[in-house]
């Protein structure tokens, strides 16, 4: 029988402080972690000394010379504000600024945004507050890890085995992202009128994206199969997955990026920035299938499968199936029980096909020849899985038998209705609940679609042509004439083909950077008391307008507490109790530093199936102190050592 | 049972939401409230032609001159 495939999430978290000039994300992301009170004592020792504050304060009065500097050769318009970068990469300096600002505001609860010339630089005082401690990365006692990776909030859940408890755990860390941010807004040390705002998306609307990578437990025998010794396995049945699977795990996306055709609304966020088949890198040149091969386990015998093409989720059940149903497909795979050959014949343009289908019939080709399309596909997956499940019923223990008999049922349900009408699946999937939002939207607008994607282009290409510049048709035609090269030129030929009035223009700028508001800040994750302080999302929610599958209850369980049945619960227990002793953790390692040794203990935990409350609590309870406690689970721990 | 699979129904299966097959469309009022919370009193963001006189400032994005390079020639097949 397969390895349990457990799952943990890893959500990049767009960043950036509202009312700043230079909103610098790393800033902006150390001191929402620093603010991480859920991390315990481990956080509390963390201060740094006063000559290295100094030699920071000194850093600051250069780079606040350095942005002065940058500040005199702009525009006077607040500049490179930044909402975070690709999945590690260095941000770049796009603008994110003004454009999102419809005259009401920022929206979503923010004050509003300031009128130009009211930005503040970020002070001294907010510098030190954010790099006046020495860490960028917490394990937490719920078995989770908050980090930083390069300019983004990072929050990883601890691995657990069943898709409700994985919603529950994501949830717990949008949880604990939300509260830290609300407390680096409060005790922060930003200027008046500054706030940070954080957002679970996977692009900034600007060529850059971020992940929300998901982490399965492999079997170290097909891992190897998978990536290295049959791949013919990975093309026919894993990857014409992953993509297909787009049609109910998507985000949703106003636009196209990344230079590929305009889009009007798609269903993926993540869609237009895979470039290639495999790959070890995840910034650049993105792979539908990423190879790093980081076990975070007993690498004889097991890895992890690191995938890197899906979307960040709001929607519980959204997360739900897109974990629930690759995990299915993974034990299948494992299991050698998956008798389908869907190998696609370009399955890059594929994904983005599959994206951009908003009616699930658009037949992809096929490399053995003839066609497909991914709800049919999917279909086929799902009664794959169903037959599984049966054969398995002896085998599987109860919990998990029924944890993915819901799975295959809300997969059904879901690949039924949207074989009927994708409104049915409004208060289900991500893409749908947005969709359905925009679409009132243009409804109120007297517009479609059909107008959005026409303007889409030849809004892209006049973005830098400004308001105060062009308010009578003669001033647009001269702003058009003046753009760079022959720009100005090809759109006024494009508006001519298409039939595209230019007194036009800015009313469909107007609607098309609302969508793109609307879009963004679906991605809020404030819940706050009232309707200026909640996000779209979590306003929809709080109305009924969202299913859910967990409660409340289940996510606070899972902001304080590990998974009782993985590796988890004793890493997380052990940071709970004796946090203020650990030097190092890690996900298959804990480091301990007692007076009853001049050497680093380390405690090592390769079986990540192991060490749950069942084996280990009582031993927890019993112990009299650290040392014996690490005594005792020396045993256990296969490979508890002292280095 | 442990606490956990209390919580999460191991044996009996406390469903605290769930899959509803009876699911339905989203209420347009829900979703009215919502826009008009987010727009404010004037329930949507004006839209005008050209000559109209709003506040909104512009995007300050550019299209990079490769990608115009590579959708001119696309739209164009020059």
């Amino acid at each position: 029988m397969s390895v349990p495939k457990l799952c943990g999430i890893e959500t990049e978290y767009g960043i950036f402080i509202q009312g700043a000039t230079s909103s610098n994300p790393f800033v902006a992301s150390r001191l929402v972690l620093s603010q991480c009170e859920e991390a315990g004592p481990l956080l509390k020792r963390q201060q740094l000394k006063e000559a290295r504050l100094q030699q920071i304060s000194r850093q600051y009065q250069q780079m606040s010379r350095d942005w002065q500097d940058v500040r005199a050769a702009d525009t006077g318009i607040p500049d490179v504000e930044l909402l975070g970068s690709g999945e590690g990469s260095y941000p770049s300096t796009t603008y994110y600024g003004s454009g999102y600002a419809a005259s009401s505001g920022y929206g979503a609860g923010y004050a509003g945004e300031p009128a130009e010339g009211t930005y503040q630089p970020i002070s001294e005082e907010t510098y030190m507050a954010a790099y006046g401690w020495d860490y960028s990365s917490l394990m937490l006692p719920n078995g989770s890890r908050f980090y930083i990776d390069h300019a983004h909030p990072e929050y990883c859940t601890a691995e657990a085995r069943l898709p409700r408890q994985i919603v529950a755990a994501d949830k717990a860390g949008e949880v604990i992202v939300e509260r830290c941010r609300q407390r680096a807004n409060q005790r922060g040390s930003l200027a008046e009128g500054q706030e940070i705002a954080i957002y679970k998306n996977n692009s900034d609307h600007k060529g850059n994206s971020y992940g929300c990578h998901e982490n399965y437990l492999l079997s170290a025998g097909l891992y190897e199969d998978l990536i290295k010794r049959k791949m013919h396995r990975t093309l026919r049945v894993l990857v014409p997955f992953l993509i297909s699977r787009a049609i109910y795990i998507g985000a949703g996306k106003v636009g196209s990026e990344n230079e590929l055709s305009a889009a009007g609304y798609q269903l993926t966020q993540r869609a237009d920035f895979f470039e290639t088949i495999m790959g070890l890198q995840t910034t650049h040149n993105r792979p539908l299938i990423n190879t790093r091969d980081e076990a975070h386990a007993g690498k004889d015998d097991y890895r992890r499968l690191h995938v890197i093409l899906g979307d960040a989720n709001m929607a519980e059940t959204s997360t739900f199936l897109k974990v629930g149903t690759t995990q299915l497909v993974l034990m299948m795979l494992e299991d050698n029980a998956l008798p389908l050959n869907f190998t696609l014949d370009d399955p890059i343009e594929a994904y983005q096909i599959i994206s951009r289908d908003l009616t699930f019939s658009q037949p992809l080709p096929l490399d053995a020849g003839g066609s497909i399309t991914a709800l049919e596909m999917q279909r086929q997956y799902l009664s794959a899985a169903q037959t599984y499940l049966d054969a398995k019923a002896g085998e599987l223990d109860d919990a998990t038998l029924a944890a993915f008999r819901e799975v295959c049922a809300a997969w059904g349900d879901t690949l039924d209705k949207l074989g009927r009408d994708w409104r049915l699946l409004s208060k289900r999937l991500d893409w749908a609940i947005k969709r359905n939002l925009l679409e009132r939207y243009l409804a109120g607008q007297n517009t479609s679609w059909d107008a959005v994607i026409e303007w889409e282009l030849p809004l892209e290409l006049t973005m830098d042509i400004q308001r105060g510049q062009a308010n009578s048709l003669e001033d647009l035609q001269r702003a058009l004439r003046r753009l760079p090269g022959v720009r100005g030129q090809y759109v006024e030929r494009y508006l001519q083909r298409h039939q595209l009035d230019l007194r036009q223009y800015w009313a469909q700028r107007e609607i098309y950077f609302t969508l793109r508001r609307l879009d963004l800040e679906y991605h809020d994750i404030r819940r706050g008391v009232d309707a200026r302080s909640t996000g779209i999302f979590y306003r929809l929610q709080a109305s009924g307008a969202v299913e859910r599958m967990v409660s409340d209850a289940e996510i606070d369980h899972y902001v304080q507490f590990p998974p009782d049945d993985t590796r988890a619960y004793l890493r997380g227990e052990m940071i709970r109790r004796y946090g203020e002793h650990i030097s190092h953790a890690d996900w298959s390692e804990l480091a301990f530093r007692e007076a009853f040794s001049s050497r680093d203990t380390y405690l090592v935990m390769p079986d990540p199936m192991a060490l749950g409350r069942a084996e280990v609590a009582e031993l927890l309870e019993g112990a009299q102190d650290l040392q014996s406690l690490l005594y005792a689970l020396r045993g256990l721990a296969r490979g508890t050592d002292r280095r | 049972m442990s606490d956990q699979n209390q919580i999460f129904g191991g044996q009996g299966m406390v469903n605290a939401g769930g899959i509803n097959a009876d699911l339905g469309s989203t209420p347009t009022d829900i979703v009215d409230d919502v826009l008009s919370d987010f727009f404010g009193p004037s329930q949507s963001v004006p839209v005008e032609t050209i000559g109209g006189a709003t506040e909104q400032r512009p995007e300050l994005r550019t299209v990079s001159s490769e990608e115009f390079v590579r959708r001119f020639r696309q739209e164009t097949g020059e």
